[in-house]
């Protein structure tokens, strides 16, 4: 595991200094594409993105999944569960 | 709390198929399970046999990667049987004729004393006779 502590953040001042551990595959990834001084700004808005996002689609995950009715084809219950089996021998 | 176990059939039913029963039933028990009522399990494979099944299904891949991502969001509870249980699984299967991956479903409704919900009539008439299994139609 590797930690990061990154002081680059130039977002404003309400903001909090954490440490965190990454696995080192996903350390070697981040600092081979992301410029050393833009870390914590990469890490934020993927947090920003991820957070909002959960928040978003978990208002009522049960009628968003069935909404997806109207928007989908229908099919026999054989013909479902023959795509489920599909490519299996 | 009532125990339901869901396999790829009755998630794809309530979505896919031509009749609206599964989507009722589905709507019932997930909101149930806000309630507290039931609680809702099923195998570490159901999101790769719902995935399959989309996947064979559907042609458009951004409908079909929308539908897994509203999936993924719901609140099932995964089992992985360890390897005395899948033993269990196979000796089921060999006495039904059916498949272990279907079995497995049904294995787990009865490990975990609830009721298995499958749209997949085929495995039913197999089954019936072993309880512990709902065909929503």
């Amino acid at each position: 595991m590797k930690s990061i502590m990154n002081n680059n953040m130039n977002s404003g001042t309400n903001t909090q200094r954490v440490t965190v551990s990454l696995p080192g595959y996903i350390y070697d990834r981040l600092v081979k594409q992301v410029p050393e001084r833009q870390v914590s700004r990469f890490v934020a808005g993927l947090l920003e993105e991820k957070l909002l996002s959960s928040f978003i689609k978990s208002a009522d995950p049960i009628n968003e999944f069935l909404k997806l009715r109207k928007k989908v084809p229908k099919f026999s219950d054989k013909e479902i569960k023959e795509a489920i089996n599909k490519g299996r021998v | 709390m009532k125990n339901i176990i869901i396999d790829a059939s009755f998630v794809l039913g309530a979505l896919l198929s031509s009749e609206g029963k599964a989507a009722d039933v589905f709507r019932k028990i997930f909101n149930e399970q806000e309630s507290k009522k039931t609680k809702i399990y099923s195998t570490s494979f159901l999101p790769l046999e719902t995935a399959n099944g989309l996947r064979f299904s559907l042609k458009d891949q951004n409908l079909t990667e929308e539908i897994f991502s509203k999936f993924a969001l719901l609140k099932i509870e995964y089992f992985t049987l360890n390897n005395q249980q899948v033993q269990n699984v196979l000796s089921m299967s060999y006495n039904f004729s059916t498949t272990v991956y279907d079995t497995t479903y049904h294995f787990l409704a009865k490990l975990l004393r609830g009721e298995f919900y499958t749209c997949d009539g085929e495995y039913f008439q197999k089954a019936e006779k072993e309880g512990n299994i709902v065909l929503v139609k």
